[in-house]
């Protein structure tokens, strides 16, 4: 057991080195001199040059990375150059945002992910079944961007219940319409696979044994089915909740959401290369993290994994 | 300032064109109301207030409200006025050496008085390039005396900005420059109090402590600036108690948000986008809110003069008959006049009507691009190569815009590829030498100086570059940098407009490394409460006029 976390932390860090890498490797790649942009786009050749040269642009690109890898390791992620400021402080500022709408995210994809799923499941053919999957169908079909857009039109401008977008520091109304529109997609998701799932199971013998003995439609289905599907649903809500956590980027962006997932896409536009491998690496290891703490977890719901392991 | 639609701002009013080109201010009717609390939803976070850095319009639109400079624009005019000096300065027979009072009394937010030390301070700290301004090294100060041993580290301070006392500040240039003025009304010129910045230690663009009518009194990253009305400002007090600008609103989103109530201005530096712009002029209530003014700035196709095809000035000449402007300007759903010249209205020297080449009405002449081509050596044995027409795409008309001009050019039997760029790619594409053949560029002013069309986008100096370069047709002429410079520290106005229009006539008629297209017209909105808001040509926007009525 304890050898088993040990080999997938040292993976974690294999993985973290492999991110860094790659991001810094592409943001040289991608055209465009950075102190071009923080200059602004009409300043004389001589003003980029010096700040080429102040901002260390001109010394080898090895000398960078090495540069960049022992800052990091010391946690000190550099210095935004849009922004001036330092990447780490910059990126937890606005990571609470992020966080907030990541787990309205996940349980909006768990209140109404599961109810479907197991509705659907214990009435497979039925025209529930289909009204159920009909909606899973349209909510993992819409793009979210259209899905937030909507929205925001119909809920906040033509009937105006909720803010156009925002955040308002973080209140209710704020937060319901983009957690909605990021749990929607994921909520149909759960309910296919529950329902699937769920299929798989019931008619196993021990739910048949269950029945035979007397148990409820409720006992059978919260006490034998519903346990025997977590695990499958657990990797995917850990997965889930480490993607939302390493910024949410469409949703963020249609509902003026102020996260991680915002920030990156605006380096992006920025060519601001600390804050991009920042924001990347950050993700990375939430998302990292939460695969880890998925199989750490597997090894306490499902005692094969245990025993394999 | 070349830009893209996301990063420009470009607000040209210019008194002569305001009344032919619309509205340009709200109504100013009723008795000014003091109080209240404006809302503007802008899109991205501002990147500094350290106006030593700040080189992009969004950032000097706020700027504008919490520092001061010596010269300001009046208005919604771009006649200079005295602001923290005294008077107009005085200015020695041989156009080189400006002396400047400062006016008594002027205050930081802290209630240090204002001296001219600190200016010297607040520009040398500019030009020192630790600051890492865009100022450093550059063309627009570098006419100040010792500015190059400045830069080079040989010396400590800047020998030509002088503290005579208190007072009295002289600046001394190693050679006349009639934009100068001009260019010490930039940002770039702001006063900033000394102990403030070794205060905030490295974070003074999230810390700024200036002299101007309202104060920053919170700035949340990615979601809120509060300004606050500074109560001891030096001049007239603005009438709102508060601006916040609530960040990360997309321009669509924003104005859903104006009609219903939760904003008050949009994106103030950027032009309406075409979709909203026809919802809110069929709009009973919106409509009269539309303000239109003309910008100051020309969209153009630059050739390189130095790279096959374009090294043939006949070929260069073909292009100029080719491009529809008029359908550009209506894909801007008419927020745009037709520019064939390299100044834009309203500027000095910018000659309405210009038509050198004898263009129909939609700026065109095939027949004659056509026998050009003949004449290059084109025709069915020598068909012209394909052409990569390199764009940015900044915003949903570019790339409608580029494929206008890709259609115009079938019918002369060239094929024009289209390649659209994000913002830094295009920059760096356009900028090298050799690199890039045809790219479509807009240049927006610095400020209202002919001067600023010519020096950084045609000279040769803007030509002799390895990378970064703002005059990305390469194009050289030394007859053209010989008038410039003649023009630059010419004392006589008129006679300095007609060397700045032979310029135009060598670029435009006898050269054309550019296709000149057109210039647009900024639109901008607001909410119904919102009274006395207008655009001044420089600046954009101007908080401490307008005032609210009614709601928060």
């Amino acid at each position: 057991m304890t050898r088993y976390i040990i080999r997938r932390l040292a993976w974690m860090v294999l993985v973290l080195f492999g991110v860094a890498a790659v991001t810094f490797v592409i943001a040289f790649l991608v055209p465009g001199d950075p102190a071009r942009l923080y200059a602004g786009p009409n300043a004389s050749p001589a003003s980029v040059a010096i700040i080429h040269h102040q901002l260390g642009l001109d010394r080898p690109v090895f000398v960078q990375f090495t540069d960049y890898l022992w800052r990091v390791l010391h946690l000190d992620f550099g210095f935004s150059y849009r922004y001036s400021a330092p990447v780490l402080p910059a990126i937890l500022q606005r990571f609470p945002a992020t966080a907030e709408l990541a787990i309205a995210g996940v349980l909006v994809e768990v209140i109404v992910g599961l109810p479907i799923g197991i509705l659907a499941a214990t009435r497979p053919g039925s025209i529930w079944d289909r009204i159920t999957m009909i909606f899973t169908f349209v909510t993992l079909a819409a793009p979210p961007f259209w899905l937030g857009l909507i929205f925001l039109y119909v809920f906040g401008a033509l009937v105006p219940i909720f803010p156009l977008g925002g955040y308002g520091d973080g209140a209710p109304q704020y937060l319901f319409l983009p957690a909605l529109t990021l749990g929607l997609g994921g909520a149909g998701y759960y309910a296919r696979l529950l329902r699937a799932v769920l299929l798989d199971i019931l008619p196993k013998d021990y739910i048949r044994t269950a029945r035979a003995k007397g148990a409820t439609a409720r006992t059978v289905m919260f006490q034998h089915a519903l346990p025997n599907a977590l695990t499958v649903l657990i990797t995917q809500l850990g997965m889930d909740l480490g993607y939302f956590l390493a910024g949410v980027v469409v949703i963020e962006t249609v509902f003026a959401w102020p996260g991680i997932g915002k920030q990156a896409v605006d380096a992006i536009f920025n060519l601001d290369i600390p804050l991009v491998m920042g924001t990347v690496l950050f993700g990375a290891v939430l998302i990292v993290t939460a695969n880890v703490a998925v199989d750490i977890a597997y090894t306490f719901i499902d005692p094969r994994v245990r025993y394999e392991a | 300032m070349r830009y893209h639609g996301r990063v420009v701002a470009a607000f040209a009013a210019g008194v002569m064109f305001l009344t032919a080109c619309g509205n340009s201010t709200t109504d100013t009717g009723g008795k000014p109301v003091s109080g209240g609390t404006l809302i503007i939803a802008i899109k991205d976070d501002l990147k500094t207030l350290d106006p030593a850095v700040a080189y992009d319009t969004t950032g000097w639109s706020v700027e504008r409200s919490l520092f001061n400079g010596l010269l300001d624009y009046q208005g919604s005019t771009t006649q200079l006025v005295p602001d923290i000096a005294d008077a107009m300065p005085t200015i020695s027979a041989d156009g080189k050496t400006y002396t400047f009072k400062i006016r008594h009394g002027v205050k930081f937010w802290n209630g240090r008085e204002v001296t001219a030390d600190d200016f010297k301070y607040s520009w040398e700290r500019m030009l020192n390039p630790k600051t890492q301004g865009p100022m450093t090294g550059g063309p627009f100060w570098g006419s100040v005396t010792g500015t190059a041993d400045f830069y080079s580290g040989k010396a400590t301070g800047i020998s030509g900005i002088k503290v005579v006392d208190p007072n009295t500040l002289e600046i001394d240039l190693d050679t006349p420059n009639q934009a100068f003025l001009n260019i010490l009304a930039m940002p770039f010129g702001f006063v900033i109090p000394k102990e403030a910045v070794a205060a905030a230690g490295t974070d003074f663009a999230h810390h700024p402590v200036g002299t101007g009518p309202f104060m920053l009194d919170k700035w949340t990253p990615g979601q809120l600036i509060v300004l606050k009305r500074n109560p001891n400002y030096f001049a007239q007090a603005p009438y709102l108690a508060e601006a916040d600008f609530q960040i990360g609103v997309e321009a669509q989103v924003g104005i859903l948000r104006l009609e219903n109530g939760q904003a008050d201005l949009v994106q103030p530096d950027t032009t309406i986008p075409s979709a909203q712009y026809i919802d809110l002029t069929s709009n009973p209530t919106f409509k009269s809110r539309v303000l239109s003014i003309p910008n100051v700035d020309v969209n153009y196709l630059a050739m390189n003069v130095n790279m096959k095809p374009f090294d043939n000035v006949q070929v260069r000449e073909a292009f100029n008959d080719v491009v529809n402007k008029a359908n550009l300007v209506k894909i801007l759903n008419g927020r745009a006049v037709i520019n064939n010249g390299i100044q834009a209205p309203p500027m000095p020297g910018f000659v309405p009507n210009y038509n050198p080449l004898g263009l129909d009405k939609n700026g065109q002449n095939i027949d004659k691009a056509k026998a050009l081509l003949v004449q290059a050596g084109y025709g069915p044995g020598n068909p012209f190569p394909p052409q990569d027409l390199v764009y940015t795409k900044a915003n949903a008309d570019s790339d409608t815009l580029a494929a206008s001009i890709q259609q115009d050019f079938q019918k002369v039997g060239i094929t024009i590829n289209l390649k659209g760029l994000a913002f830094p790619a295009f920059l760096d594409v356009t900028g090298k030498p050799n690199t890039t053949a045809l790219s479509y560029n807009g240049w927006f002013q610095d400020f209202p100086d002919p001067s600023d069309f010519i020096d950084p986008i045609l000279t040769c100096t803007s030509a002799n570059v390895t990378a970064n370069g703002g005059n990305v047709a390469f194009y050289c002429n030394k007859q053209v940098d010989a008038l410039a410079d003649q023009a630059r520290g010419d004392t006589n106005s008129a006679e300095r407009l007609k060397l700045y229009q032979q310029v135009q006539d060598l670029v435009a008629s006898k050269d054309f490394p550019w296709v000149p297209m057109y210039s647009t017209v900024f639109t901008g909105v607001s909410s119904t409460r919102v009274h006395g808001y207008a655009l001044n040509p420089v600046w954009g926007l101007v908080l401490k006029t307008i005032w609210v009525t009614g709601g928060k």
